[in-house]
């Protein structure tokens, strides 16, 4: 039998491009504040030498997620109601309790950790302040580090889930969800360390070289995640994966998608694994940045807006024209906007003494 | 026998009279179902459609578009329409579909609100509270149905609440009483003898709800509706009779 | 680079940074503040849990079942406007604010409901019975349309003060004047637009002098007056007061040419009424196989929310199958009572084939009701118990060029004294001749040589073997190649419909209005002629007759006054009369020439047609008109071709000097108009129609005023309306039956025509005691419906006996018989027999050819007006679709500029069918440009399978240049256009003009002057 559809409605998006910012920077915080947090806890030298790096990609972006969050409601003012009817069957509202903690954990931990620096090396004049009264904070910063940590898993855990768990879009509905947009996650903010480690603070060789490790596992993660979706999927036929398939059948833009992501993300690990073999390769190693950052990103537009074009009833697909005002590009360079003016002040704070200098030839950075 | 008739039998249950039990009481584990608030426990309101009687006028959706004023171009109710080919006889023949909320019995849009503003009340109706809402749009998502949206004007979710304001008046909600062809047909499934029920017993082997296999459980029951009409539709899409497709368009000699 | 540089680099980086956020969040931080002062981002809703509903107009008491009005809300019950049915409904009055909230059906109207509301419960009961479940039964609706056209009421391209064009004709600038002003320029004239001096009506009235003493047949002076109107929407009755009785012109016209006047005057054809041209609709509660082929109920039709709900229930409910034979799927079909229904694609115009097709095998397979068709008169009828009876017996002169040449053989022909009047037939048992008045059956197929009186011999033949010739001019299989449908569809369908005695039933309508319409009708209704339904159950009926109001009335005889006049001459558009009695073909005759062709068509068999009004008045054959009004009407959107035909024409004032037209708003027609006079829409005036078809009981609507008019007033306080118009300009003009002492009552008083309520008032009154008088309203009724609001007119109009009654039909919406039990049969019984054989059509000729019409159904392709096939002009290989127009079942052709119907379907898509799309290399969504020999226009392709191959198929009612799609100006300022009002394509900008008319005039049918909007010849490109 052939349908054809004569008179239907068209079903708008109702989450907009703010979701996708506030899951992009979100996932880089909780991301890099759990590697900044093992550096509180895993001795040996490398991840205590990651945390500057770590801090800073974890304080610049999760200090911007937030906002983003608050633009995604229509009834931004009425945000109290997450805490004056907090819901706990409803993994938003948990969602709304989790995001304070790690906030505090983050900022926490961060200050301490920034005080302890700034008492060693000096603070700058205008942060004096920072380093004012005689106490060191020392024994309340694995706590912090600790409920860090903790708030950055329930970032990542509920963020998933409150996705996942949309059985109306099938595509959403996998498990393996959670564990992509965490992997992605991680993928980004290493990434966005190595870029920090390389280009702002004085890491050495064998630094880069652990984190191009790291950022090396992600990206074995993210792939072994997609893979296991799809094996599982295909296995046991999920919902998710049966829907997938049908798109990629189906349209062209799917397919695009679809051979985009498995190229950039096989181009990346092929380019990683180069970089690890030479000294050379490690020095150019935070080029990937920006590629792996978009990746990043590019993975929660597909799943947060593009998903959204997929009718629940409907044949065909719902067409999306990104609007150029707040609640399209303009919302999405703003955010960026942000985190750049962030970027600005915050390395200044967070490397002290240690900021790069030009002058220094990559070579030397190699060769630390 | 095909899911949604097992599933309309499992309904069955509960309008053979059962009353309607919350179906958690007790505090709601994670998206687990909140108890029902308000509404008169003793009702369970449904809603049948007949699709033989339905010829596509479309006068329901312009009734409740006007009597509950959503912004122009979006709808709690609307006719779709299909033209269907047979392939062997090349037969072709007109699908009239009225859609609306099917105020599900287990319906995934109440869980998921993160401040209780959409609610199931104890007759069966989900509402939303449009001065709680947030308007995140959560519930949107939720709907396997796209019969949520976030209305334009009062930026928060919006939906068909079965007219309540018009059942508790004792009227009949715009679409059912502007029903030209007498497709649509609202009652309480908990009165044996409510004219609704009367309906579903005299159709009972042809009753089918959408998407059944997602344990909805929707309380809109579709009369004579094809099988290939129970899931997504596999088939050609239709024009968005959206500006980008230059509706305005005319003369040019 | 040192530090300096680098921190100002960053700092101008961090700016730019935030700068860029503030752009983009600033609409959330509004938001918030606005949400954190006000409560809400968005607009604040009534309430929390019911949002922006409206009030409910009632509440029904769970308990005692009591009902309570709300405040400040009542149920009006009028009339519908929204397309031409003219439903009864029920419209919900907000009394504060003079606004109407939401419009349903009226429960008391047998057009709004199956099983309407007994006339005598009082008003609470009826409205009880609209709740809770009862109310699923009692439940009476609008359509979709119907609900929103409330939106015209406050719609901004309204006008409520007279205009007049300041620019050039059709320019759209306009100056707004008084009521008064207009009145003085429109009946003095003068040099009115600084282009020369203008005739007022003053200047033409004259019902003595001849306009022309060389064709007297043309008549006066005051015939160069020209009024239309668009259909009987209830107040036509003035119009033609005014017109043909005060004024005394004979040029009235109406949209009916352009509406479906083939299917009518075919109808007529077989009705023997070619005046009235009656038509017949099923009886929905018996019939048992119905083939719609050229009308489509539930998705048009008339009545189309009637036999919306007939089609559903009989499809549901009881033994009932039905076919739709079209070029395009309509709304008809239901895939969820497919048992029962089918769809059957044919060619578009393939009609007048594949009837004639039907018809030639029901005679060759003898499967007609024989015992029907061989009863030759009443009697006979009456004996044989038949509910009608035919002419199939009756002998048709069939010898060429005889002066009886295709009449029907009278006593008279054969020197009878005594029913010399009568037809005569052959008795079937002795063979010799016999009156048809005799109560036996005659013989049903004869062809003799008969000795007249006058002593000439002629050929005779009887209707039903003229009919079978006629079918045997084609085998089935080129009747089937003619119609593309296939022969083994054609035999089954035939086979089918004579296979249910009387309760078979094939009805017709728009679809047939193609280059042949006439003769395809003819055909089509000739097939319910085949198995006798006419006044049987389960077969066809006409309506029940409707109740006097502004007519000859008990109370009030509002058709006659005192110096009444009746006009003179033959129409503009040259029908109702011959040719051969012109002085033209006298003329000619006269002078040795060949009378054929006239100069452009005559069109004896047909009413007054506006089809061809306006091109005659301005080419000025027969004459020229110097003035035209028009209320309403808009064929330059719905005639096929005219805006082509006549546009230049109609904008040179040197041709019509004057057009005023009148309407609430500038349609595509009066936007040619010299001066605009503002009009009530339907909730604001008074009226009385009546049903089209399809309802057996007797039927009046009324129309009242349920919410003040939003119209400027005239300066002694009268709403500024049509009736306003005309009452003023009679007066000035001190025309007969106007002003006071106009209205005669029983006892033959004079009653004043000053107003529209000493008007429609007066028309109440009769209504309430047409078939005895109905009782008084109680206050309770007029409470609730408003009527307690108009009581003081009323009271000040009518007589103290008169006003109750008068407002007991107003809380009703009108006034309705009782509804005849579902078996029982039509109320109306129509006693004229079925005419096989027409010879009011059969015994004229066509006034370019000089043939006889056939008078009986017989295959025609479409053709041009001298008889030429449309291919010789347009050759199918350039010209290989046909385009096909079917009514869209939201819009009516003035209902788009309601936005909450629009948004549903916003524009008309073009359908192709898949496969012809496929091969054209089009896809859904693609722009396409369709051409035809009169014009092209760009729209959307959507591929359908449910068109039929070498078929476009055009859903009407968009496409729209006026009615608020164009921006006009008023007094300087630009009242702006609204785009979404002209979305869409009109296959009326694509029609013909016929390349073999004199004068030019768009593409009609050759016999009875129809539009011509099916099988337009065309092609489709794709665009860009
Ligand atoms: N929704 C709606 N209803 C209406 C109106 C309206 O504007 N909108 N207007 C009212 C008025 S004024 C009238 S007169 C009636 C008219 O009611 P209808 O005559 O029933 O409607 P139409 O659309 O004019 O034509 C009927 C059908 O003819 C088919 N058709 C077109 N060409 C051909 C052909 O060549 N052969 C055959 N067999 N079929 C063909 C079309 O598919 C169409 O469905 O509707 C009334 N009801
Ligand atoms: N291609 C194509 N052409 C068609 C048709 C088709 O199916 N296809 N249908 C044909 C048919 S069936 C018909 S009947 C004709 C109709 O053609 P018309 O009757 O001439 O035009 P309408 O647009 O129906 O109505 C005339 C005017 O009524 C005005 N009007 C609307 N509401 C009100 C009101 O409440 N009060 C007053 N005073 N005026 C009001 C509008 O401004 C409109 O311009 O069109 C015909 N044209
Ligand atoms: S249809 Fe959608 S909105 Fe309505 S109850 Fe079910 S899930 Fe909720
Ligand atoms: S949109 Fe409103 S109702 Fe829906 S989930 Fe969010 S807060 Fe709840
Ligand atoms: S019940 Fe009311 S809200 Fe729901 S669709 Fe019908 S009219 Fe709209
Ligand atoms: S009003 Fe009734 S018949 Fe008309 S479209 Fe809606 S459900 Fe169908
Ligand atoms: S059918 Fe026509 S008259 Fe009747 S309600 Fe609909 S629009 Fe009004
Ligand atoms: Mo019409």
């Amino acid at each position: 039998m052939n349908v054809a559809e004569i008179i239907v409605p068209q079903q708008e998006v109702a989450w907009l491009p703010w979701a996708v910012q506030y899951f992009f920077f979100v996932g880089l915080a909780a991301t890099a504040a759990i590697i900044a947090g093992a550096g509180e806890f895993l001795r040996g030298g490398r991840w205590q030498r990651l945390q500057p790096a770590a801090l800073l990609v974890a304080v610049s972006t999760g200090v911007v997620a937030p906002i983003a969050l608050l633009a995604d409601l229509h009834q931004p003012g009425r945000f109290y109601h997450f805490y004056t009817d907090i819901t706990p069957w409803s993994w938003m509202s948990l969602g709304a309790l989790i995001l304070p903690v790690f906030m505090t954990g983050l900022i926490g931990y961060w200050v301490l950790w920034q005080r302890e620096r700034f008492k060693e090396q000096g603070a700058p004049r205008w942060l004096a302040l920072w380093t004012a009264g005689h106490w060191s904070g020392r024994r309340l910063r694995p706590w912090l580090a600790a409920l860090m940590i903790i708030g950055a898993i329930g970032i990542l855990v509920y963020t998933g889930s409150e996705v996942m768990i949309v059985k109306a879009r099938a595509l959403w509905h996998t498990e393996w969800l959670i564990l992509n947009l965490a992997m992605t996650a991680f993928m980004g903010s290493l990434a966005a360390m190595l870029y920090a480690q390389a280009r702002i603070f004085r890491a050495t060789a064998g630094d880069q070289r652990f984190t191009l490790r790291l950022f090396m596992l992600a990206l074995l993660g993210t792939g072994a995640g997609a893979l296991g979706w799809a094996a599982g999927g295909w296995i046991t036929d999920s919902v998710s994966f049966q829907a997938f398939a049908r798109l990629i059948g189906q349209f062209a833009y799917w397919r695009i998608v679809f051979a985009l992501s498995v190229g950039v993300g096989i181009s990346l690990l092929v380019a990683a694994l180069w970089m690890l073999r030479t000294p050379r390769g490690v020095a150019l190693s935070w080029w990937m940045a920006p590629l792996a950052l978009l990746a990043a990103w590019s993975f929660r537009w597909a799943v947060l807006m593009d998903v959204q074009t997929v009718p629940k009833y409907g044949a065909g697909l719902y067409p999306y024209h990104l609007p150029l005002g707040s609640d399209g590009l303009l919302g999405i360079l703003g955010i960026f906007g942000l985190w750049l003016a962030v970027m600005m002040v915050l390395p200044g704070i967070i490397a002290g003494r240690e900021a790069a200098n030009e002058s220094m030839k990559m070579s030397e950075v190699a060769h630390g | 026998m095909d899911p949604s008739r097992r599933q309309f039998l499992g309904k069955a249950a509960i309008s053979a009279g059962a009353a309607v039990v919350p179906l958690a009481d007790v505090e709601a584990g994670l998206n687990d179902q909140p108890s029902r608030r308000g509404g008169d426990p003793g009702k369970r309101y449904g809603m049948a459609i007949d699709l033989r009687r339905c010829i596509g006028c479309q006068a329901c959706t312009v009734s409740c578009s006007i009597e509950n004023q959503p912004p122009v171009g979006q709808f709690r109710t609307i006719v779709h329409q299909y033209e269907v080919k047979d392939n062997d006889s090349e037969d072709t023949a007109a699908v009239m579909l009225p859609r609306l909320c099917n105020q599900c019995d287990n319906p995934p849009c109440v869980p998921v609100c993160p401040v209780q503003a959409t609610w199931q009340r104890k007759d069966g109706i989900v509402v939303v509270d449009s001065d709680q809402c947030v308007g995140c749009g959560y519930c949107v998502q939720a709907c396997p149905y796209d019969a949520r949206f976030i209305n334009h004007d009062t930026q928060v979710a919006d939906k068909c609440n079965f007219c309540v304001h018009r059942l508790e008046a004792g009227l009949l909600p715009a679409c059912v009483e502007s029903c030209v062809g007498g497709a649509r047909i609202i009652g309480d499934l908990n009165d044996p003898d409510s004219h609704i029920n009367q309906v579903l017993r005299e159709n009972y082997d042809d009753i089918k709800v959408l998407k059944p296999e997602l344990n909805t459980r929707p309380h809109v029951f579709y009369i004579g509706m094809t099988d290939a009409f129970i899931e997504r539709i596999q088939g050609e899409s239709g024009l968005w009779f959206d500006a980008e497709h230059g509706g305005v368009m005319g003369a040019v000699s | 680079m040192d530090n300096k540089r680098r921190n100002l680099l960053k700092g101008s980086a961090a700016l730019g940074g935030l700068g860029v956020f503030g752009a983009g969040y600033v609409d959330p931080v509004k938001k918030a503040a606005q949400g954190l002062l006000s409560g809400s981002a968005g607009e604040p809703t009534t309430d929390r849990i019911t949002g922006n509903a409206l009030p409910p107009e009632f509440r029904i008491d769970a308990e005692t079942g009591e009902l309570i009005p709300a405040e400040g809300q009542v149920v009006s019950l009028t009339q519908c406007l929204g397309c031409w049915t003219q439903c009864g409904i029920r419209a919900r009055v907000d009394t504060v604010n003079n606004r109407v909230l939401r419009i349903a059906g009226n429960p008391y109207h047998p057009l709004s409901h199956e099983k309407p509301q007994v006339y005598d419960a009082p008003v609470r009961e009826a409205y009880t019975g609209l709740g809770g479940d009862p109310g699923i039964e009692g439940r009476s609706a609008a359509c979709a349309r119907g609900a929103a056209m409330l939106e015209l009421l406050d719609n901004p391209q309204r006008i409520t003060r007279p205009m007049k064009r300041v620019g050039p004709r059709g320019s759209g600038q306009w100056q707004t004047i008084s009521f008064e002003q207009l009145i003085e320029e429109v009946t003095e004239g003068g040099d009115l637009f600084g282009e020369g001096r203008v005739d007022g009506l003053r200047a033409i009235h004259d019902t003595e002098t001849l306009m022309d003493p060389e064709n007297p047949e043309y008549g006066p002076v005051a015939n160069r007056l020209l009024v239309t109107d668009a259909g009987p929407d209830g107040r036509r009755a003035i119009v033609k007061r005014f017109t043909f009785n005060a004024f005394g012109t004979r040029n009235f016209g109406h949209h009916g040419s352009y509406c479906g006047l083939g299917y009518r005057v075919g109808s007529g054809a077989l009705f023997d009424d070619m005046k009235g041209f009656t038509h017949a609709k099923l009886d929905w509660d018996r019939a048992r196989f119905v083939i719609f082929m050229g009308t489509a109920p539930a998705h048009a039709g008339n009545p189309y929310k009637q036999q919306g709900r007939q089609l559903a229930s009989a499809r549901t409910d009881r033994r009932f199958e039905y076919v739709v034979v079209a070029p395009s799927l309509p709304n008809s079909s239901s895939l969820a009572t497919r048992g029962n229904n089918n769809w059957v694609p044919i060619r578009p115009a393939g009609d007048s084939a594949m009837a004639m097709a039907m018809i030639r095998w029901i005679i060759d397979n003898e499967r007609y009701d024989r015992d029907y068709l061989i009863q030759p008169g009443p009697a006979a009828q009456e004996a044989a118990g038949e509910p009608s009876w035919s002419n199939a017996t009756h002998l048709v002169v069939s010898s060429e060029n005889h002066a009886l040449t295709g009449r029907i053989l009278r006593g008279r022909d054969l020197g009878w004294t005594d029913s010399a009047g009568d037809s005569v037939v052959v008795d079937a048992v002795s063979g010799e001749w016999m009156a048809h008045t005799m109560p036996r059956p005659a013989e049903l197929f004869v062809t003799r040589e008969v000795v007249l009186a006058d002593g000439s011999t002629v050929t005779v033949k009887s209707a039903m073997q003229r009919l079978a010739d006629e079918a045997r001019r084609l085998t089935l299989s080129e009747y089937s190649a003619e119609c593309d449908v296939p022969e083994a569809t054609i035999e089954a369908l035939a086979r089918k419909f004579t296979s249910y005695g009387k309760q078979a039933v094939i009805n017709t309508h728009g679809g047939v209005m193609n280059g042949s319409a006439f003769y395809t009708s003819y055909a089509i209704v000739m097939l319910n002629a085949m198995v006798g339904n006419l006044n049987a159950p389960g077969g066809t009926f006409v309506k029940g007759k409707p109740y006097t109001n502004t007519g000859a009335g008990e109370r009030y005889d509002m058709a006659n006054f005192p110096g009444k006049i009746g006009p003179k001459g033959i129409f503009l558009s040259r029908s109702r009369t011959t040719y051969e009695a012109s002085s033209e073909f006298r003329r000619k005759v006269e002078s040795g020439r060949n009378p054929y062709p006239a100069k452009a068509p005559w069109y004896p068999v047909s009413p007054p047609l506006f089809t061809e009004h306006l091109c005659s008045a301005l080419e000025g054959y027969p004459y020229q008109a110097k003035i035209w009004i028009n209320h309403m009407g808009n064929p330059i959107y719905g005639q096929a071709g005219l805006r082509e035909a006549i546009d230049q024409r109609l904008k040179d004032p040197g041709r019509i000097g004057l057009i005023i037209g009148i309407e609430p708003f500038i349609n595509e027609t009066n936007a040619y108009a010299d001066y605009l006079v503002p009009d009530l829409v339907t909730y604001e005036g008074w009226g009385f129609s009546k049903a089209w078809a399809g309802v057996k009981q007797r039927m009046t609507s009324a129309r009242w005023p349920v919410v003040e008019p939003r119209v400027e007033k005239t300066a002694d306080g009268e709403p500024i309306s049509m009736e306003a118009f005309l009452i003023a300009v009679s007066k000035r003009l001190g025309l007969p039956g106007f002003g006071d002492n106009a209205i005669p009552d029983a006892d033959g008083n004079l009653h004043p025509l000053n107003t529209a309520a000493d008007w429609y008032l007066r028309g109440a009154a009769n209504v309430a005691w047409d078939g005895g008088p109905v009782p008084e309203a109680a206050e309770d009724d007029m409470r609730l419906t408003g009527v307690d609001r108009i009581a003081p007119v009323l009271q000040a109009h009518l007589k103290p006996e008169e006003w109750r009654r008068a407002a007991y039909v107003f809380c009703r919406g009108g006034r309705f018989g009782e509804a005849p039990a579902k078996d029982a049969g039509p109320v109306t019984h129509w006693q004229r027999p079925a005419t096989i054989w027409n010879e009011k059509v059969g015994s004229n000729r066509h006034s370019l050819t000089g043939d006889y019409f056939t008078g009986c159904p017989t295959w025609h392709p479409p053709r041009f007006a001298d008889g030429s096939r449309v291919e010789r002009h347009y050759p199918v290989d350039q010209w290989p679709l046909r385009l096909t127009s079917y009514k869209s079942h939201l819009q009516s052709p003035h209902s788009i500029a309601a936005s909450r119907l629009r948004q549903i379907h916003p524009y008309n898509p073009v359908g192709i069918n898949t496969r012809d799309a496929e091969a054209a290399g089009i896809q859904t969504g693609d722009r396409v440009r369709l051409v035809t020999p009169g014009g092209s226009v760009e729209g959307v392709a959507l591929l359908r399978d449910g068109v039929k191959r070498g078929a476009v198929a055009i859903e009407h009612g968009y496409g729209h240049r006026e009615l608020g799609a164009r921006t006009h100006t008023v007094d300087g300022t630009p009242l702006p256009g609204d785009e979404a009002i002209g979305a869409g394509v009109n296959l009326n900008d694509l029609g013909l003009v016929d390349p073999t008319h004199s004068s030019g005039n768009a593409w009609v049918d050759w016999v009875t002057g129809a539009s011509v909007r099916q099988a337009l010849p065309a092609r489709i490109e794709k665009v860009g």
